[in-house]
């Protein structure tokens, strides 16, 4: 695992807003803003190593989950000229158990079923579905509300976005310190900082 | 009507009613008003990653019975779950089936399946039932070909039959090489990449999909421009403006730009006259001038379209309005006197009015029986009765002394 | 077939295929003794092509209900209470949620008033999306639409009974005469062809008595026949047909909108074109089997009827009855040079088994894949019962059978190992030996026997089986 210079220089660098519920056994690294009751469960896996990641407000991230801003393939870590970029991901979202997003930017009410993955050239707007398994890595938009599922990516659009988890995460937020240590947050006066 | 079964006259459970189509095999029960099921002629062979058509002409006999046994095992067993020795048997054919496939057919329903009793029906002539009427002239369009028949007061006039190869096949080869040929995929390594570059071939379920879900018959009008554009070289014919184009997601990876001027084109070539000035709207036209000059008034007012391919958004009225156009060329204005055509709307979809035909036909249980082979009588013989061998009845079947039933039934029909 | 699947399953780590008993149905078929049946009515292996399949009782494969096949035939094969997506086939949900309804005495107040309504958590459809009314009892009481053209299909089927029931009875009125189809004949364009293919030749000039042709299959009534007669409308044809929406040509496509041609199949009566209009449809039952045995019409397989049991009433898999050829070994195989081949034989039954390996015969036609020459023992070979219980108890004496060192490698309770002498007689592909395996088998549960003379031992036979082994390659 990440020696302990590692995780102090992450854990610094999270700004974890007050209200949030991160566990210390998640893994956070780079420049990571994390929004008020936004739930991040052990094991979970925040990388920002290309640019910051913002994420918004009462979000759920489950175990073995990563979301990562990444180096696109063909570009060097090292290439200085790059301007970072933020990944920005904003309210109510749920990562479920193992899936992975590299989406630069993702909007309200999505839900990342387990084991999905979604690439870096996809856009996801509100209150979609990504199902589980699947895989969605196309340069594009997703609409509002998209439902992508089964083996062969399917989809359709609901006339429902997916109901924000707040008993979950009330749930959560009331459970996990009783086991876990959580990672500190700001004060509970001070909003988090965009770099 | 299947509610009451045992209680008929003849007392005897329904039939069953199976319309084996070449891409789809709509199955189900006599006396119902719709197919249960409408699945692809195809099974699944352990080890092969695509399935195996069932529907094959040009494969040897074993290999076919072996295909057609494991596809009824299927249609009993998972869709129809009855036993197969207790119920008659329907089978809608077209008029153009082999006869080896069909002996096989019967071979594995009377040998494998022991089913008592199994009758041919022509698909034409079943379409007709649908509709309580006795004359229509019948034009399938299906998927491996076009088959226009005349049916006059409840008998096909199979001398005046026309077909052309041009159906779901067809059009699907023809939109495949356009997608091939035009369209451009965005992956997720880069946008506007060439079709083949990114995949090889479409699969053809996918083609079928883009064809149903995106593609349409254009009326007459529009369709002579693109024709007119499409033959023109020098440019001087323009084109409709085109549909929009589609964005298709291949799956989570991949997304094809359908082309606008495919989505209204590509079934074109239905209408699209070939070197022989035939195309489906001809050949409605030619069997119509090969009947009789006093069936063709009755037939040409009393047309029926069915098969899969006429469901395409828009074929029908295409269709009509190509009829009309044609029969005032001059090819035809001598042959034809008669210039009113009307289309019949039977009350099932194209694709199962032949299903419903047959599902109508089987629930006479008064003369089922008399109409069909039955098991014993394939067993004496080995061999299901053709019309061909109409030149040579099979007489040894009926006791010496005993008048020989009627023609028709001599020849088509068992009796103990 | 759960307990085949689950056999061969297992079967496959002994790489099944390469040890082949002839079944000798209507058609010769090889397969490895685990996939085959005995019938013990006429001591016979079956295969699953020479038994005759049926329909044992239907269940739900959601809710595991059983339903009677009566039921089953009139709910048309489908589960009352389980309903599958229109969208993506996935088993739906019931789905409560409680929603504001004004109160029956005030309705200036509102209520939370528990409703009901189907999701399916695979695809996210639910009947709300196509606009079906959320229900007050969690039952449901969904309903599928209706065909509209029921009422025309029936009218029309009492129709053409009508006209059938009046040829029967006028068939059965002139058995003698020549008969008058009402209905169209569906082998009637045979006639016309034949007629126009051959001219009007004498046989069929006499029996058509110079009718003319389209007489042949009249379908109208004579007027006054009948009183009570059923009238159908014939159908109209229309002049025109609708033409595409004005908007059709330049409206953008919407693919989720847009039914896939598997979903609209789904659904035959009405194959709608717009995701709007898919409704769910009642989960389809599925069926267990039971097998018969075509010859003797003996149950070879019945499961039991509860769906939520794997077992079996009946059950008469093969490899419970005849005993089982194995290969354990096999030593580099040369063209042309005898090597000792390992095998085992084991004894399924609970009664000592004797059992002679024989070579096959000059000119057995059932001998077609042999590359090898193949020397045998001699001697008869005698299995030990099968004793389920001596594998536990250590004490247990092995009994004597006091073997040939030469044929019986070795012993194990129910089990021998022996050696048969293979000569490649073919340079290349793959090396068959076979031959046939006779041995004693008591049909100690045949029920012929009256009860009273069980304690009659029950009558010995022999059988005989083809057995082919694949060796695999030439050693190289």
């Amino acid at each position: 695992m990440a020696d302990i210079n590692t995780k102090q220089s992450a854990q610094k660098s999270a700004k974890i807003a007050a209200g949030a519920v991160v566990c210390v056994e998640s893994e956070i690294r780079g420049d990571v803003t994390i929004g008020p009751r936004t739930v991040v469960h052990p094991k979970a896996r925040i990388i920002a190593e290309a640019g910051p990641i913002v994420i918004g407000e009462g979000n759920l991230i489950e175990e073995q989950a990563l979301i990562i801003n990444g180096y696109p393939e063909n570009i060097m870590p090292d290439a200085e000229d790059v301007e970072p970029k933020t990944m920005t991901i904003g309210a109510n979202n749920v990562f479920e158990v193992g899936c992975e997003s590299q989406a630069m930017k993702i909007g309200d009410n999505n839900v990342i079923e387990s084991k999905a993955v979604v690439g870096r050239n996809a856009i996801l707007t509100s209150g979609c579905i990504v199902g589980a398994c699947c895989q969605v890595n196309t340069c594009e938009v997703i609409p509002e509300n998209t439902v992508i599922y089964g083996s062969d990516c399917m989809r359709r659009v609901q006339t429902e976005r997916p109901q924000p988890q707040s008993l979950q995460l009330d749930f959560l937020m009331k459970i996990l310190p009783n086991y876990h240590h959580l990672k500190k947050t700001v004060k509970a006066s001070s909003t988090p900082v965009k770099n | 009507m299947p509610l009451f079964e045992g209680l008929g006259s003849g007392g005897e459970k329904t039939a069953v009613v199976i319309d084996l189509g070449a891409a789809f095999t709509k199955c189900g029960f006599a006396g119902e008003t719709g197919p249960r099921c409408i699945i692809p002629s195809e099974i699944q062979r352990p080890g092969l990653q695509q399935p195996v058509r069932v529907v094959q002409y040009n494969i040897n006999t074993e290999e076919l019975y072996s295909n057609l046994k494991e596809f009824i095992h299927m249609l009993y067993f998972r869709h129809l779950l009855v036993n197969p020795r207790d119920r008659r048997v329907v089978i809608i054919e077209s008029i153009l089936c082999p006869s080896h496939f069909r002996e096989t057919l019967t071979k594995v329903f009377f040998k494998h399946f022991e089913v008592p009793s199994v009758l041919f029906a022509p698909s034409h002539l079943m379409s007709v039932m649908t509709l309580g009427i006795n004359s229509a002239l019948v034009m399938d369009c299906g998927y491996t070909e076009t088959l226009v028949l005349p049916v006059y007061e409840g008998i096909p006039i199979l001398s005046a039959w026309e077909a052309l190869p041009l159906a779901g096949k067809a059009i699907h080869k023809e939109l495949e090489g356009q997608l091939v040929e035009q369209c451009t995929v965005d992956t997720d390594s880069g946008t506007g990449q060439s079709l083949p570059a990114v995949l090889g071939t479409i699969p053809e379920e996918v083609v079928e999909d883009i064809k149903v879900r995106t593609c349409f018959v254009s009326d007459l009008q529009r369709g002579q421009k693109i024709q007119e554009a499409k033959f023109n070289l020098d440019g001087t014919a323009e084109r409709p403006a085109p549909p929009p184009d589609v964005d298709y997601p291949l799956d989570g990876e991949k997304i094809l730009h359908i082309k606008g001027p495919i989505r209204d084109s590509v079934i074109e070539m239905l209408f699209e006259q070939d070197n022989e000035e035939k195309s489906v709207a001809t050949l409605v036209l030619d069997a119509l001038v090969k009947c009789p000059i006093d069936t063709r008034k009755t037939l040409s007012e009393n047309l029926v379209v069915i098969g899969g391919t006429a469901m395409l958004p828009g074929f029908l009225h295409r269709l009509l309005a190509e009829i009309r156009l044609l029969v005032e060329k001059p090819r035809y204005q001598q042959a034809l006197s008669s210039k009113t055509f009307r289309i019949h709307s039977p009350p099932a979809k194209p694709n199962c009015t032949a299903w419903l035909g047959g599902a109508i036909f089987g629930a006479l249980q008064d003369i089922l029986g008399s109409r069909s082979v039955s098991r014993d009588y394939y067993n004496q013989t080995g061999r299901i009765p053709d019309w061909c061998s109409l030149s040579t009845p099979p007489e040894s079947l009926y006791d010496a002394g005993k008048t020989p039933p009627p023609l028709m039934k001599r020849a088509f029909s068992t009796e103990k | 077939m759960g307990p085949s699947v689950a056999i061969s399953k297992m079967a496959s780590l002994l790489q099944p295929d390469r040890v082949l008993y002839l079944v000798c149905g209507e058609k010769k078929i090889r397969s490895p003794l685990s996939h085959l049946y005995f019938c013990r009515y006429c001591s016979e292996l079956r295969s699953l092509e020479c038994v005759s399949h049926e329909v044992d009782s239907h269940y739900c494969p959601s809710c595991l209900e059983n339903m009677p096949s009566a039921e089953a035939k009139l709910k048309k094969n489908r589960c009352a209470n389980c309903f599958d997506c229109p969208c993506c086939m996935h088993t739906l949900s019931t789905r409560a949620t409680n929603i504001p309804a004004p109160l029956p005495d005030d309705p200036a107040k509102t209520t939370m008033k528990k409703a009901y309504y189907l999701a399916c958590g695979f695809c996210r459809w639910t009947s709300r999306d196509v606009g079906m009314a959320d229900k007050s009892v969690a039952s449901g009481g969904w309903q599928e639409p209706e065909n509209p053209h029921t009422q025309r299909i029936n009218k029309l089927i009492e129709y053409y009974q009508q006209l059938a029931q009046r040829e029967k009875l006028e068939r059965d009125r002139k058995k003698l005469a020549r008969r008058r189809p009402y209905m169209p004949l569906a082998f009637s364009q045979h006639t016309i062809h034949v007629v126009e293919k051959y001219g009007l030749g004498t046989r069929l000039q006499r029996q058509r008595s110079g009718a003319p042709i389209t007489s042949l299959a009249g379908l109208s009534l004579k007027e006054g026949e009948d009183q009570k007669e059923i009238k159908c409308e014939p159908a109209q044809a229309l002049d025109e047909v609708e033409p595409l929406a004005e908007d059709f040509y330049t409206r953008p496509v919407n693919l989720p909108e847009v039914t896939t041609l598997h979903q609209r199949l789904l659904q035959p009566d009405f194959q709608p074109a717009g995701a709007s209009q898919l409704h769910p449809k009642h989960k389809h039952l599925l069926i267990k089997r039971s097998l018969r045995c075509r010859k003797c019409e003996h149950n070879l397989s019945k499961p039991e009827f509860n769906p939520t049991s794997i077992k079996f009433k009946i059950q008469l898999v093969a490899v419970n009855y005849i005993p089982e050829v194995r290969i354990m070994s096999i030593p580099n195989l040369r063209y042309m040079k005898e090597s000792q081949v390992l095998l085992t034989l084991t004894n399924p039954v609970e009664s000592i088994t004797h059992v002679t390996v024989l070579d096959c015969e000059e000119g057995d036609h059932d001998n077609i894949n042999c590359t090898s020459k193949v020397v045998l023992p001699t001697k008869e070979l005698v299995l030990a019962g099968k004793d389920a219980a001596a594998e536990y108890d250590e004490l247990a004496e092995p009994q004597d059978f006091q073997d040939d060192p030469d044929v019986v490698a070795f012993r194990k309770s129910n089990k021998i190992g022996f050696f048969i002498k293979v000569t490649p007689l073919r340079e290349e592909g793959e090396v068959t030996v076979s031959f046939k395996i006779r041995h004693d088998f008591r049909n100690l549960a045949a029920p012929i026997r009256p009860s009273e003379e069980a304690e009659v031992p029950s009558e010995t036979i022999w059988l005989t089986h083809h057995v082919e082994l694949s060796l695999g390659p030439l050693a190289p």
